[in-house]
């Protein structure tokens, strides 16, 4: 089973490898599209990214800002979706 | 007369509200208020006709500022909030700019030091302590208004200089064929920096109707339930916004929109097929495709909805106050279904490009705007683009230089040569493709990372190519040129 540190880990890295972004600048809980770190692309492949790594489809009505504004938010946005499933 | 006051000559007293939504909402008559406070204040600090750059997200802060700066006599200078740094500061040298308004997290990412900048809390002190003084009651409605950036053909930023009357006619037009009333509510997700966001501000503010921000488009959830609670009338979008609600959502054509009555499209070309799948989908809503440059403020053409099932492929006729036509290369007009360039003419035609003489004289020639656009027009003087002349591309609805990127590209050691083309991309409409000549000994995988890397620190997120073509190098000829790849 995946724990929370490891869903947190590989979200934080795609984020930093896919923005080229620095660590230091890339908090758990920084607002990424207010940072411009990621665009309307940036969070369409994010969501391919979601389905191949977790196996999580995501739903138009999960697609809010509140389940994606932050590493921390996708990340629990993750863990309510495996519990689910 | 001053853009402002036409905007507002009807509006000003509304109590209803201008900007709704669940972040911020505001009255005309509030935003009337506080932009004649902040108008008073960049008149007294800054003087006029001097340039104010504006970045910052759809919002009551840009509108606010962005109408005071109008108001005040200076001219408006929107920029894209993901503007390189590069860019930036050839805009704020070149248009000897000393007053950023932006936000407080924007500054910071832009490397502005807040001294220089005008933040939300500064707004907000302005129109709690700002006494409104007076302002000329005539202004010559030829002065630039605002400066709008564009990617130019050759790789550098070009300033589209547009007046007050520009604005004032383009909206004029776009009220006229759109017949836009008090009644409408517009859900806004393309940006202000960009002449097809400001046009939607413009027309609704001016006729007293309503909009809907929403500036993450790909949070669809939020953009479907927005347009059902606010009782959207219409969605403005570009071909990518069209591609992404038929192709990614899972619901959007089983969407119920019972308060929405149109569409419109523009910012470049979306596919018949799409076209046809969201007629399809909604019998009920009117779809204008519309077509248009910065040049020309905003809007030259559309096509009537009653029109589409049998010009589906055309961009339709000239807006009112428009004058289009099709020339060779001597500017004589030429015989239907033949190709020429397609010219503009009519009282939204730019100023001209800013401290450029050369481009805008090489633009406008005798009151006509050549935009670069190759055309024909059929028996029935519908408009068909053909191709573009000028070395533009439009991914998402915004013009790319595909000269700036390749010039990126090419910085990056180990490429020996890069083309950037469009390519047909099922979301964003053309998305960009790099080809990339590299040597024969160099790891494609890790040459691409390498660009990337590169190119996220140059260019902003939509300039950066998603799709690459690498060729090796074998031969290069005596002369160091390349022989063959």
């Amino acid at each position: 089973m995946i724990t929370t540190t490891e869903t947190r880990d590989k979200i934080r890295e795609y984020i930093i490898e896919s923005t080229f972004g620095d660590t230091e600048d890339i908090q758990d809980n920084t607002l990424i599209f207010e940072a411009g770190l990621l665009d309307s692309m940036g969070l369409l492949f994010l969501i391919e990214y979601i389905k191949e790594e977790f196996s999580i489809e995501t739903n138009d009505a999960e697609l809010v800002v509140d389940n994606f504004k932050s590493i921390d938010s996708i990340s629990d946005f993750i863990e309510s979706k495996v519990g689910k499933e | 007369m001053n853009v402002f006051d036409y905007l507002f000559s009807g509006s000003k007293n509304l109590e209803k509200e201008f900007v709704l939504g669940s972040k911020e909402a505001i009255s005309f008559s509030e935003l009337y208020a506080n932009s004649l406070k902040v108008a008073s204040y960049f008149k007294e600090s800054v003087g006029k006709e001097k340039a104010i750059v504006l970045i910052a997200p759809n919002s009551t802060f840009f509108i606010t500022a962005y109408l005071a700066i109008l108001k005040s006599g200076n001219i408006c200078i929107p920029l894209n909030y993901g503007v390189e740094q590069a860019t930036l500061e050839y805009v704020l040298g070149s248009t000897n700019c000393s007053l950023v308004v932006t936000t407080k997290a924007l500054a910071k990412k832009l490397n502005q030091s807040l001294e220089n900048c005008l933040v939300e809390e500064d707004v907000e002190q302005i129109i709690q302590e700002q006494k409104v003084i007076n302002f000329d009651a005539f202004l010559d409605s030829n002065k630039v208004a605002e400066i709008i950036f564009t990617s130019g053909s050759t790789g550098l930023p070009k300033g589209v200089m547009l007046s007050h009357k520009n604005i004032i006619t383009n909206t004029e037009s776009i009220l006229g064929y759109l017949k836009l009333t008090s009644k409408d509510v517009m859900c806004v997700v393309l940006p202000f920096f960009y002449c097809y966001g400001l046009s939607l501000l413009h027309t609704h503010l001016k006729v007293g109707g309503s909009i809907v921000l929403n500036n993450n488009f790909i949070f669809l959830g939020t953009v479907i339930s927005d347009m059902q609670k606010y009782k959207c009338t219409g969605f403005a979008g570009v071909p990518s916004h069209f591609q992404i609600l038929l192709k990614k959502s899972k619901t959007f054509k089983d969407t119920k929109f019972p308060y929405l009555k149109y569409v419109t499209q523009a910012g470049g070309k979306l596919h018949s097929n799409f076209i046809d799948e969201f007629t399809n989908a909604f019998p009920e809503i009117n779809f204008y495709i519309m077509y248009g440059q910065t040049e020309a403020t905003a809007r030259l053409s559309y096509l009537a909805p009653e029109n589409l099932p049998s010009k589906i492929k055309s961009i339709g006729k000239a807006i009112p106050n428009v004058e289009l036509k099709i020339v060779d290369e001597k500017g004589m007009e030429v015989a239907v279904n033949k190709e020429g360039e397609l010219i503009a003419k009519g009282d939204n035609i730019m100023l001209g490009y800013y401290k450029d003489n050369k481009a805008t004289e090489e633009t406008l020639v005798d009151g006509w705007l050549y935009t670069g656009d190759i055309a024909k027009k059929d028996e029935e003087d519908f408009i068909y683009l053909v191709d573009r002349k000028k070395a533009i591309l439009k991914v998402g609805g915004k013009r790319v230089s595909p000269k700036e990127i390749e010039a990126v590209v090419l910085e990056v050691p180990g490429v020996i040569d890069c083309s950037i083309v469009g390519v047909i991309d099922e979301v964003q409409g053309e998305a960009l493709q790099a080809i990339v000549v590299i040597n024969k000994d160099d790891k494609e995988d890790a040459m691409k990372a390498q660009i990337l890397e590169y190119c996220a620190k140059k260019l902003s997120l939509y300039k950066i190519p998603r799709n690459f073509v690498f060729k090796k190098a074998i031969a290069m000829n005596a002369t160091g040129k390349k022989t063959k790849y």
